[in-house]
């Protein structure tokens, strides 16, 4: 256990080391924040229904929100792996005395807390908000946890596509492509006929396991969804490495 | 099988990479204190050996203990008891000297109370206190290829395993690098890979040659070296005296007059040959000390086997 606190603490470090960082914080910034001042915007214009929610719509309302959950994670995994596999570092790694399962899970939890990390600015969207007026704030706070378990989908993901190549954009590339299934399996569902069909599709859908959070809804059959699709990502990068038997 | 004085035993040891088998059945031990050489051309299995023993990769078939431990059945155990340079000496170039070398004694589970004395210790030994502070990217090779072979020490394994530790210095470094590892000797098992013939011949105490995946010659290096002795009146007694002296492993008769003698490592017996010639009423022709290249003996293996 103390291993993996190690091997977190020095995938953190990293992080900070490299410019990719501070450039996808830079761009995150950006885009939420130009998000919000639309947002807010509609609520003084006239002709809106005064009954729409700046939450609903910040989080996940819009095709740009999701265009900014799939760039964004897969730019902070992408250099997981691959970078390691291509100084070959892996290979001092893979031969310290720790268990792959540490490697791995270390990786993903620092690219995962850089995630949540990128997130704490905009608390000062939702301050903001408050100097002018009194939202609920129980469907804020769903709605984070709501990105909190999306992330630990989008990093599993992009943790899994790192394991996979030496090289950055394709680490990158792969991310996005496996990411923009989930993303929008559930346009799909127009296609199929067959009710247990579309039950299926709409329920391997993101989005659609997500919108209940902005609601303040939190539904434990999405909360399955997540953790259990993020494992599966994790259990596909330990396998990836083809040496499972070894490191128990 | 598992003897106690054996620190790496390699037995029937393949691995195959996608059909194409790059190790054959391959078995061999480095038994503790002693430093094995491993040589061979470029592609022979040299760093597959190794990092199947370093437990990078997984063999295809075949056994591989450290220690007495098997490394598929504890590998957590025996990678401890591993100091590990690998080929091309890959370090997180992002980090500084001591960053780097401090994250590595956390990873090797050095207690912490320990971490700072160690650090000092392998740095004066490896002679890298001046790059402490530098970000690894900025070293030179001989720097990097010293900051690895420290990472190795850290620890301060019963066992060495060190890829190519050489390639690409200049004379000076060489040299630096060359008497590290002489001075590890007594302390730690080594198995060095090299393609500097020299580099065996200064350092080890056997050497294998590996061709092909498979092992050419297992040579231990005590025995090398002979003179040519052409002398008149050659007789029993003359060759009596010869073998009474303490250097002498072996005498070969050639011809009439002519012998090889073949003596132990780096001894000079000539001193001895001329005397004891002199007393058995011979008269000395030429004598001529011929150092056995490995470099020949390496040659020889590693191209007759090479398909034409």
């Amino acid at each position: 256990m103390k291993k993996l606190l190690i091997l977190t603490g020095k995938e953190l470090k990293f992080y900070f080391l490299s410019p990719v960082a501070y450039i996808t914080l830079a761009a995150f910034l950006v885009v939420t924040g130009y998000l919000f001042y639309i947002f807010t915007g509609l609520l003084s214009s006239p002709g809106i229904p005064a009954a729409i929610s700046v939450t609903r719509l910040f989080f996940g309302g819009t095709w740009l929100f999701w265009v900014l959950l799939l760039m964004i994670p897969s730019a902070i995994t992408m250099r997981l792996f691959s970078e390691e596999h291509k100084t070959g570092t892996i290979e001092i790694l893979l031969t310290s005395p720790v268990k792959t399962w540490h490697i791995i899970l270390s990786k993903f939890i620092a690219g995962y807390l850089f995630f949540l990390f990128l997130w704490v600015p905009t608390i000062l969207y939702v301050l903001i908000v408050y100097l002018f007026g009194k939202p609920d704030p129980g469907p804020i706070i769903s709605a984070y946890i709501g990105i909190a378990f999306a992330g630990l989908v989008l990093i599993s993901i992009g943790t899994f596509t790192s394991s996979l190549t030496k090289n950055q954009l394709v680490a990158y590339m792969l991310a996005i492509a496996i990411c923009f299934i989930f993303l929008t399996i559930g346009i799909m569902e127009d296609f199929v006929t067959q009710s247990d069909g579309k039950a299926v599709l709409s329920y391997l859908s993101l989005p659609n396991n997500f919108s209940n959070f902005p609601s303040g809804i939190i539904d434990i059959e999405s909360v399955v969804y997540f953790i259990s699709l993020a494992w599966l990502f994790i259990f596909l990068t330990f396998v990836s490495f083809g040496r499972g038997k070894f490191n128990e | 099988m598992n003897e106690s004085n054996k620190a790496i035993e390699v037995s029937n040891v393949s691995k195959n990479f996608s059909g194409v088998s790059a190790v054959k059945d391959i078995s061999f031990a480095v038994t503790k204190g002693e430093v094995l050489g491993f040589l061979g051309p470029n592609g022979a299995g040299k760093t597959t050996t190794m990092r199947m023993i370093t437990g990078f990769l997984s063999q295809s078939s075949g056994k591989i203990f450290i220690d007495g431990i098997n490394i598929n059945k504890n590998p957590l155990k025996t990678k401890e008891k591993i100091g590990y340079l690998p080929e091309h000496v890959p370090l997180y170039n992002e980090m500084r000297t001591a960053e780097y070398l401090k994250f590595r004694c956390k990873i090797k589970g050095i207690k912490r109370q320990f971490i700072k004395r160690r650090i000092s210790e392998v740095s004066k030994i490896c002679e890298i206190q001046s790059a402490k502070r530098k970000i690894i990217r900025n070293l030179s090779k001989g720097f990097r290829q010293r900051v690895g072979l420290a990472d190795a020490l850290l620890a301060n394994p019963p066992i060495l395993i060190l890829d190519e530790p050489t390639t690409g210095l200049d004379p000076n470094q060489l040299r630096k690098t060359r008497n590290i590892i002489k001075s590890l000797r007594a302390r730690h098992a080594v198995l060095l890979s090299t393609h500097m013939l020299s580099e065996v011949e200064a350092a080890c105490d056997r050497a294998i040659i590996i061709n092909e995946g498979r092992i050419a010659a297992n040579i231990p290096l005590d025995k090398k070296g002979k003179i040519i002795l052409e002398c008149e009146n050659l007789n029993k007694d003359i060759i009596q005296n010869i073998k009474a002296t303490n250097e002498i492993t072996e005498i070969k008769e050639i011809s009439k007059d002519i012998i090889e003698i073949y003596i132990k490592n780096n001894a000079d017996a000539r001193r001895e040959i001329f005397n004891a010639v002199i007393a058995g009423g011979g008269k000395i022709l030429e004598m001529k000390h011929e150092r056995d290249s490995l470099e020949d003996l390496f040659v020889e293996i590693t191209s007759k086997q090479e398909p034409q």
